[in-house]
Order: C-alpha cells, then sequence, then structure tokens
C-alpha cells in the first residue's frame, strides 16, 4: 500500500512537471512584465508563477481522485501498541532537556510523549474542523459553485474528514482521552465562519498545513515509532502535499487582490501567529499525565531551549515560503518573529 | 469489533432502502453510529465514478419527471410546447441541485460544529459525522458535474442572503436545526426515489438520485434519531419554540428550491411563475407528496403540536388530510 502511495506520488509530481510546462509555453499572458515588489510591498527575491485558479484547481482535483485511502481500512487498527516504541520522538516532547526532563524515568517520558501527541491530534482535529468549516464558506460566497475550483474544495473538505478519522482513531489507540478545548475558546469557535477573508486567513490555513506536514513527515521516518503513528503520517502526507501547493497559490492571489495598507496589517497579524502558534500545540493538561502541574509544565517547556529548535523546526517551510514571497520580511514582522523565537 | 457488537446488529434501511427510526427504537447514540459506520464501509459510492459522465445526453428524456414541475397543471403550461416544458424541467432540475449544494454546505457545517462541541471529540458518533461530511461533498460534486452536462448556469442565491452563511455557527444547535436538516433530506429522498425507477428520465440524473437515496438514508437515520433526543432534551418553551422554526421552514421551502429566476428560460416573468406556482392547484399534491414521509414522523414525534404550529402548517399545504384532522382534534400519538 505505502510503496503503492510512494509510486503514485512520484508519478502526480512528474505529472505537474510536464503540465507546468505545457501551461508556461500555452498562456502568453503570463509574460507580461511586473514590478519587482509585491503588493505586500516586500522585495521579490523569487517569483512564483501563480496559474489560473481552475486549472490549478483541476489538476490537484485529478491527484485527489488518483490517490485514495480509507483511513478505516489503510491502517491496521486492531494490531496492538508496541510497548517498547515512542508516540513522540523524546526531542520533540516539549519538556525535554529541562530540569522537570531529567526528574522523569522512561516510562514517565514515553507516557508524556503519549500525551502530547494526543493534545497535538486533539489540536488537529479542532484545526481541521475549522479549516472545513472556512472551505465550505468559500464554496457557499464564491461565484462558481459547480466548477473544478469547488470540486478541488469539496475534495479537500473530504480529505479533511479522513484525516480527522484517522486522527479520531488513533487518539483511542493510545488509549488516552482527547485533549478538549477549554469552555471559552469552545465558544469562540462558533466565530469560524465570522473570521475575516483576506491574507491573514489564508496564510493561517498554509501555516497549519505546513505545520501538521512538517510535524508528522518527520515521524514517518522514525524506526522508533509506534507503527499506527508511522501509517497516518505516511498516508497524511499524501494528501496534504496538494493541500499545501493549493495554499500556497491561494495566499498569493490574496495578497495580490489586497492594497498595500491592509496586507501590512494581515502580514503583521500573521507574523504574530506565526510566532505565538508552537506555544498552543501541547495543552498543559497532558503534563499532569506525569504529575506535574500545568503551570509548572508550561513555564519549563516554553523557556527551554528546545522549544524555539521545535517551534523553527515546525514552521520553517512555511517561514520559507512566506520569506520568498516577501510576506514575513519586513523589519516589524521580523521583530514579532524574533520575539516568539521563531524567527 | 466483538462479537457481541455484531449480533445487535440491526439494518439501518429497510428492504426498499428506507430508513427505520421509530420513536420507540431511538437507541443509544455510539451503538446507532457504529452501526451506520459499518454501513458507510460496506455500502459507498464515488459519483466520480459511478456515474457515466462521458454517456451523451439523450435529447428525448426529460431532466424531472413532468408531474413534479412547479408550473404543471397551471394556465402558464398549457401555453408552453413539449420542447419548452423539457426547458423548464432541467432549469428546475438545476436550481433543485444548485440549492443543494447550499444546502448540503449548511448541514456539513452544522455536523462540524457538532464534532468541535461535542464532549466525546473523539467517539464513534463523531467519527460518523466526519463520514456523513465525507459523503455530502461526493454529492455536492456529483451534484455539480450533473449541472455541468446540463449546460445551464447554476443558480446561485442571492448574494445577501449567503452571507448569512457566516451565522451558521451561532444558531443554537437544537430540534430545529435537526428538523431542518431532515426537511432538505426528505423531501429530495422521496422525490428522488420516484423519479429515479421513471424510463423517460436521463440515465445520468436517474443513477445520481439512486446513489444519493442509498447513502442518505443513513443521514436520515441519524438525523431522525439525533431529532428524538434533542426533543426529549428540552423544555416545553424551547421545544414549542423549535417546532415554531421548523414550521416556517417548511413553509419557505419551495419557494427556495425552485429559484423564481428559473421562468425566465422559457420566456415568463419569474413573478408570474412563481405566483402561478403557488397558486397552483397541484401545489398542494407534490408538497404533500414530497413532505409526508417527515412529517408523519414529525406528527409522531410531537413536531406539529401547538396551536401557532398548526396553523402554519396548515397554510404549508404539505400536511395529509388524515394527519390534519387529527391535528385539529387536537390529539397526537406522543402526547
Amino acid at each position: 500500500m505505502y510503496t503503492e502511495l510512494a509510486v503514485l506520488g512520484t508519478v502526480s509530481s512528474d505529472l505537474r512537471l510536464i503540465q507546468e510546462a505545457v501551461r508556461t509555453m500555452t498562456s502568453g499572458s503570463e509574460y507580461e512584465f511586473k514590478p519587482a515588489i509585491t503588493a505586500a510591498g516586500g522585495a521579490v527575491r523569487r517569483r512564483r508563477h501563480v496559474g489560473d485558479r481552475q486549472l490549478t484547481a483541476r489538476r490537484l482535483l485529478f491527484a485527489a481522485s488518483e490517490a485514495n485511502y480509507d483511513p478505516d481500512l489503510d491502517i491496521d487498527w486492531d494490531a496492538a501498541p508496541d510497548p517498547d516504541k515512542d508516540w513522540l520522538p523524546a526531542q520533540r516532547v516539549s519538556l525535554y532537556g529541562t530540569r522537570l526532563w531529567h526528574s522523569l524515568d522512561d516510562e514517565q517520558r514515553r507516557e508524556l510523549g503519549k500525551h502530547e501527541l494526543v493534545s497535538m491530534l486533539s489540536a488537529g482535529i479542532y484545526a481541521q474542523s475549522i479549516l472545513s468549516m472556512l472551505m465550505f464558506r468559500d464554496i457557499v460566497e464564491g461565484d462558481g459553485l459547480v466548477d473544478d475550483l469547488t470540486r478541488f474544495t469539496l475534495a479537500s473538505i473530504n480529505d479533511e474528514s479522513r484525516s480527522t478519522t484517522m486522527f479520531s482513531r488513533l487518539v483511542n489507540a493510545t488509549g488516552a482521552a482527547p485533549y478538549r478545548l477549554p469552555g471559552p475558546l469552545q465558544r469562540l469557535t462558533k466565530l469560524t465562519l465570522l473570521a475575516p477573508t483576506g491574507p491573514l486567513g489564508r496564510g493561517f490555513r498554509l501555516l497549519l498545513e505546513e505545520m501538521l506536514d512538517s510535524v508528522l513527515r518527520e515521524l514517518a521516518a522514525d524506526p522508533s515509532i509506534q507503527p499506527h503513528v508511522q501509517q497516518l503520517t505516511k498516508i497524511h502526507v499524501v494528501a496534504g502535499a496538494r493541500h499545501i501547493e493549493f495554499a500556497r497559490d491561494d495566499l498569493i492571489r490574496a495578497i495580490e487582490s489586497h492594497g498595500p495598507i491592509a496586507n501590512a496589517l494581515h502580514r503583521w497579524a500573521l507574523a504574530a501567529v506565526t510566532a505565538a502558534c508552537y506555544a498552543v500545540v501541547v495543552n498543559p493538561n497532558a503534563y499532569r499525565a506525569v504529575g506535574i502541574n500545568p503551570v509548572r509544565g508550561l513555564v519549563a517547556a516554553l523557556v527551554s531551549a528546545n522549544y524555539g529548535r521545535n517551534a523553527r523546526r515546525a514552521t520553517a517551510s512555511f517561514r520559507r515560503f512566506t520569506r520568498d514571497e516577501g510576506l514575513l520580511n519586513g523589519p516589524v514582522a521580523g521583530t514579532i518573529l524574533r520575539l516568539g523565537r521563531v524567527g | 469489533m466483538t462479537a457481541e457488537s455484531m449480533s445487535e446488529r440491526r439494518p439501518v434501511v429497510t428492504t426498499a432502502g428506507a430508513s427505520t427510526v421509530r420513536r420507540k427504537t431511538v437507541g443509544d447514540r455510539q451503538k446507532t453510529a457504529q452501526r451506520l459506520l459499518r454501513s458507510t464501509a460496506e455500502r459507498s459510492y464515488d459519483g466520480e465514478l459511478d456515474i457515466d459522465w462521458d454517456a451523451p445526453v439523450d435529447p428525448d428524456k426529460k431532466w424531472m419527471p413532468e408531474h413534479r414541475q412547479s408550473l404543471y397543471g397551471t394556465k402558464l403550461w398549457d401555453k408552453l410546447t413539449q420542447e419548452q416544458r423539457n426547458e423548464l424541467g432541467k432549469h428546475e432540475a438545476a436550481s433543485v441541485l444548485s440549492f443543494g449544494i447550499y444546502a448540503e454546505s449548511g448541514l456539513s457545517t452544522i455536523l462540524l460544529r457538532g464534532i468541535m462541541e461535542s464532549e466525546g471529540l473523539v467517539d464513534d458518533h463523531s467519527r460518523y459525522a466526519l463520514a456523513e461530511i465525507g459523503e455530502e461533498t461526493r454529492h455536492s460534486t456529483m451534484f455539480s458535474r450533473l449541472v455541468n452536462i446540463t449546460g445551464v448556469k447554476p443558480y446561485l442565491m442571492p448574494k445577501a442572503a449567503r452571507k448569512f452563511f457566516r451565522l451558521a455557527g451561532l444558531i443554537p444547535i437544537g430540534p430545529s436545526s435537526y428538523a431542518g436538516t431532515l426537511l432538505i433530506e426528505e423531501l429530495l429522498d422521496r422525490l428522488q426515489r420516484e423519479a429515479m425507477n421513471d424510463p423517460d428520465v436521463q440515465p445520468h440524473m436517474r443513477q445520481l438520485m439512486k446513489i444519493h437515496v442509498l447513502e442518505e438514508a443513513r443521514h436520515i437515520t441519524y438525523a431522525r434519531e439525533e431529532l428524538v433526543r434533542a426533543i426529549e432534551a428540552r423544555g416545553k418553551v424551547s421545544n414549542a419554540f423549535h417546532r415554531f422554526v421548523f414550521a416556517v421552514m417548511v413553509l419557505g421551502v419551495y419557494p427556495v428550491l425552485v429559484n423564481p429566476l428559473v421562468y425566465r428560460c422559457v420566456g415568463i416573468s419569474p413573478l408570474e411563475g412563481f405566483l402561478a406556482a403557488m397558486t397552483s392547484p397541484n401545489y398542494r399534491v407534490n408538497a404533500t407528496f414530497a413532505g409526508e414521509p417527515l412529517l408523519r414522523f414529525g406528527h409522531e414525534v410531537g413536531l406539529l403540536d401547538g396551536a401557532v404550529t398548526r396553523r402554519l402548517f396548515k397554510l404549508s399545504r404539505s400536511v395529509p388530510e388524515d394527519i390534519l384532522a387529527e391535528l385539529d382534534r387536537g390529539t397526537s400519538i406522543a402526547s
């Protein structure tokens, strides 16, 4: 199954290159001269070629129907977890390297890793549900109700709901209870559909997709991790790659359709979100699993040298993309990122 | 899956494919969800593959049965040629499918809220909601492809009305939201069950309806059970409010389902067409036909009770005679 997925991945990326080439050759209008700064006002280091929305959607829709999987069948959920394997690599556990970490024995460290994974998966379930809601909003508010863009959006929602199903089964497999959002935050999710459209929303979507992808991609290659987790990550990265590609194009289009002032505000807000996002990935209640007070655990995690390393790692591909596009490299955005220790 | 849970297995749908929920059989939420998830794994379809989109459109076939068209039996209808009637049917079908995409987006959003606000974020009840969202996205995809092959532009809702979607996160979830979900699901179910067996209807459309009917039966089971649980969990005042909201939805559903702009395609002004459809003697026939299964169920669970609600339902002209008579006597099975 997984070699098949890998093969499909290569085939579709080859196909993508060919289609890119064909599209560049056939659309003359793409060669028009464009100024060397983005609408956001940043310097352009590498001008990405953003194609027609419908064409991109059609190509990705094709890829989506080719590489399909079933979250219930393609992972062996009946297999028992391996007691000698980790749920999360030690260096990705938030307390790694702190004094609290040294006071834990091996079993407690593994237990904490399990709870932090469950916390991340729970956050992933909320995040994906919010993304799906916003995608439904795009469909309802868009004017092309029956075109390929709508269909690709629908296929993405379908991907999200399957990956949420996998996340929830994986939480069940760990045997731990999910980490639900605290009451006030949960009530805040009711306002999801009122969120403004524009670069911030698109950027937030891309950030979520890229973070999930980079965190999971690393687990896929690690043999010391539980087999369920490995299987899940392999499946997730295939669909994730499609979503990232689409979200990147969408972000650039959103930037280009807004004025410089709106863009500056959106960029700063996006920088703040990027700076803070890794801090909320682990619910502090997870520390209770190994008898550590949540506040104490949270403080230890945030001041540890490991925090910056992990946060930078999780947001690396997103920051690279936004830097290349001239989105997050102004003085203000740069300062915000540095304050969040991800710059 | 344990042997114990297998032995409790009941069919999700009758052999005729109809939903099986009756008030007394409403069981445990999680068990129903497990049953429906199993059924989903066994019987699910992909409109992209299970409909032959490359097959040509048959110029002699209709897009919907004539007697279900909104103007059927009116004076305006008599003036139309056969070709115009088919053309109007095509536009009405495109309008219903366009509305279907909006409705499925709306109810999926409600399901997503249900997941985020639920106590058991990672249980089978949430997973079935996710499976249902996945199915709704495939249904919308197949609706959109069908609109494409009719060659008709989709009937978009007015921009201002679409902005209301942003409030979907704030409306209270309760009996009226489940009843509203059922309203769309069961109306389409009833009409599609009839049309999918009609040899005069376009083959693509019939296949679409078969897929939709088979998968929607599970959704109806899920929503009916949630409706009963929601009613039981609420007090008299809250239920009266939700009954009122549901009655208003029933009153308004037909004008929304068929966008009055469709009449332009045969040179009838939207207002004239709309009035003709609303005053047509056929309106009651069609509304009662489409609404009967849901309203019978609604009557069983007491959704039609109450003086105000009863009057609104009479206005809707969609309640079968025998239920009307019972409502007038002030009795219901529930009470």
